[in-house]
């Protein structure tokens, strides 16, 4: 018998997702990456040069040196413009998390007098749209590491910090700090905000993450030649031929279940266990045989007490890259047995909007609720044909219902970073921990 | 609980950190990246302090890992930048793309010291070497992890001057087992809310605020998120081994304006003046 300790949360867990928002290439919403995803559509588009916008900083885009490989999924200038604090803001970065943010508190409900909200961010680069800018000045070789102290992270997590200010209870500051673990980020900022659940500091927490595709995020990849030449982003795919970055930002409002019920909140689902296991064998490349995911997935099913087969669904990061899919096929079969493996259902909404770094881990989490709340597993597109060495049940051509309440999302962050979480519904969240007898 | 410490920074080097350190598990032909070398060597310290690890076994150390970094990724952000406004990306090399994100700090130290499970990065400003502390303190707490890692690592306000001084780091090798640890002081920690009144007695010692602190001057820097452990590593090995009942408080007003952002480390030898063995 574990001990509920060990759920995300601890003592105060399940936690539930009372709110969410989510700001992608597909829209503003949940509901329209899941539109973009029944009906086939991507929004990963040849990026082209916008020139002075104001919200934009493509430093070679501006200088003419785009070239036929640069693909990616950029969010729509005209849903940032939403946003109601421009008028003391020109970062991207600020608006597309604001506004993540703002709707995941408001789906959760009013904030009570009193109570404490904490925010947690995950961002693999932060402002850096701020710092491009700063760079394309006349003087750039002026410019010391540290006149970059404005742009930095602690500042991006202040303006964020203000940016939600605005919709607490007058007065009340707000706990905030940030992780940064590349394309995991999101799943080590809920770490902490659950522990400061679990121990009573906050009452309910916004936690999430966020990265813009700018000149710089294009270039770092660029220069790591892991981008797709051809703009096509092909999940487990014998073509595939590199990965396809967007931007977005993904956060939701978290809090005890037992707290959620208590107000009548609405609960999109439940986060019941998550494990954080790095590989430590490369710089940027995981352990291709998966060992590190698997230990991640033993670790949250074995956390949550749950057998393989109580798996509804599985979400995976299927960037475009070959390694990254391979690898998480090897890991399930080494974690749930090669006969769970090849049965439970398998979905990815990467085709859409494309990988969207620090965002993934929590647009996984918001997307594992919404497929349970919906109870229907969507189909993978862009499958040209099935790599044979991705050995899973991939959805590809109908919708599936979902027979069981429970998603394992797996994320995998650059560098061997590996996360397996466990999002259930509500009632099966109550039952895992009626059966843990504590 | 704090099992071992270290220092590094090339004014306070006390050794250079080589490859065959890390047999099997760093290319021997590989210099150490230099963004990364003062966590390394205070790593490495940190955790043959502890007795975690030895220089020149290659062997995987068990615990998770909690590094925090305030500018310290904004050099190599500020070189990628620079390059990429020269020239097209394809023709940059990646090295410095890579350190512009923090978590490659983690990384490398995972990859030299065989830290296979949590690896987490935390970014901020001068408070984040205390939030790290605490997130580690918590997740020990909580039971979700029983060995970890605390490196922060700065960068100090000449760094395009003269980097070699201007970067330094510090770790502390943290040990929830509930076992007898190397340094025998209890340890509290917490941000976001005010010190609380420890009720001092004799032999205790304030820095507050950190920013007036004569120290900070060799430093270079009053807003470096080393500092609150620095201090408290300097505290620690004045005292410990002298057997010294004494407490040590430090406290740190962050930048941050819009947070409630004030953090503390209290350490206590009390009763546990025997502990060092």
């Amino acid at each position: 018998m574990r001990s509920k300790g060990n759920l995300l949360g601890g003592e105060r867990a399940p936690l539930a997702v009372t709110g969410m928002g989510l700001v992608t290439a597909a829209g503003r919403g949940g509901p329209a990456l899941l539109r973009a995803q029944a009906r086939r559509e991507s929004f990963l588009r040849a990026l082209r040069p916008c020139g002075g916008n104001a919200l934009r900083v493509p430093v070679d885009w501006v200088h003419g040196k785009l070239d036929t490989a640069s693909f990616g999924a950029q969010v729509d200038d005209r849903i940032l413009l939403e946003w109601g604090g421009l008028e003391h803001e020109d970062d991207r970065a600020v608006p597309l998390a604001a506004l993540a943010m703002e709707d995941a508190l408001e789906h959760s409900g009013p904030v009570e007098e009193g109570h404490d909200i904490g925010l947690s961010i995950g961002t693999a680069l932060g402002s850096i749209g701020r710092i491009e800018r700063s760079v394309q000045s006349e003087r750039p070789e002026q410019l010391s590491a540290l006149d970059l102290r404005e742009d930095s992270f602690d500042s991006y997590t202040n303006r964020l910090a203000r940016a939600i200010g605005a919709f607490l209870p007058l007065g009340k500051p707000i706990r905030t700090q940030s992780f940064s673990v590349t394309c995991v980020s999101g799943l080590y900022a809920l770490e902490q905000v659950s522990a400061d659940l679990a121990l009573g500091r906050v009452d309910r927490v916004l936690t999430g993450g966020v990265d813009t595709l700018t000149a710089f995020m294009h270039g770092g990849f660029r220069s790591l030649g892991a981008l797709s030449p051809t703009g096509r982003l092909l999940p487990f795919d014998v073509e595939h031929d590199g990965i396809l970055i967007g931007e977005a930002a993904a956060f939701v409002a978290v809090e005890p279940l037992s707290v959620a019920r208590a107000r009548s909140a609405p609960v999109v689902g439940c986060v019941v266990s998550q494990r954080l296991v790095s590989d430590a064998v490369h710089l940027t490349s995981p352990d291709a045989e998966g060992k590190g995911m698997a230990r991640a997935i033993e670790g949250a099913l074995g956390d949550a007490s749950l057998e393989p087969e109580e798996i509804g669904c599985v979400t995976v990061t299927a960037t475009g890259s070959a390694v990254y899919d391979r690898m998480q096929s090897r890991a399930l079969h080494t974690a749930l047995g090669d006969r769970a493996a090849r049965a439970v259902p398998v979905t990815t909404w990467e085709p859409a909007i494309g990988h969207v770094l620090a965002a993934t881990g929590t647009l996984g989490l918001a997307y594992a609720a919404m497929t349970v709340e919906r109870g229907e597993v969507l189909p993978v597109y862009n499958v040209t044909g099935v790599d044979p060495e991705c050995r899973l049940r991939y959805v590809l051509d109908e919708p599936l219902r979902l027979e069981i309440p429970s998603l394992l999302v797996l994320t995998v962050g650059f560098g061997g970073q590996n996360g397996a979480t466990v999002v259930t519904s509500a009632p099966m969240a109550a039952d895992i921990v009626y059966r843990q007898g504590v | 609980m704090i099992a071992g410490i270290g220092i590094a920074g090339t004014a306070t080097a006390e050794r250079t950190l080589e490859p065959d350190a890390f047999p099997g598990r760093w290319n021997p032909h590989r210099a150490i990246p230099p963004d990364v070398e003062p966590a390394a060597t205070a790593a490495a310290l940190a955790l043959e302090d502890a007795g975690w690890w030895r220089s020149g076994s290659g062997k995987h150390c068990a615990g998770g890992l909690v590094v925090a970094i305030d500018g310290a990724s904004l050099p190599p952000t500020l070189h990628f930048a620079r390059a990429l406004r020269a020239g097209p990306a394809s023709a940059i090399g990646p090295s410095s793309f890579l350190f512009s994100l923090p978590s490659s700090v983690s990384g490398v130290l995972g990859i030299l010291f065989g830290l296979t499970d949590y690896q987490a990065t935390m970014v901020g400003g001068s408070g984040v070497g205390i939030q790290a502390l605490r997130h580690a303190l918590d997740l020990m707490e909580l039971g979700r992890q029983t060995r970890l890692m605390v490196v922060v690592q700065s960068v100090g306000c000449d760094y395009e001057k003269d980097p070699e001084l201007s970067r330094l780091a510090v770790a502390w090798c943290l040990d929830g087992s509930g076992g007898a640890s190397r340094y025998g002081a209890s340890l509290q920690c917490g941000w976001g809310v005010d010190a609380p009144n420890f009720g001092f007695v004799a032999g205790h010692q304030v820095l507050s605020p950190l920013g007036r602190e004569q120290t900070e001057a060799e430093i270079g820097d009053s807003g470096l998120a080393v500092l609150p452990l620095l201090r408290g590593s300097q505290w620690l090995s004045r005292s410990i081994p002298k057997r010294l009942q004494s407490n040590f408080l430090v406290r740190q007003d962050s930048s941050q304006s819009s947070t409630d952002a004030v953090g503390w480390i209290y350490m206590d030898t009390k009763g546990n003046s025997d502990a060092h063995k």
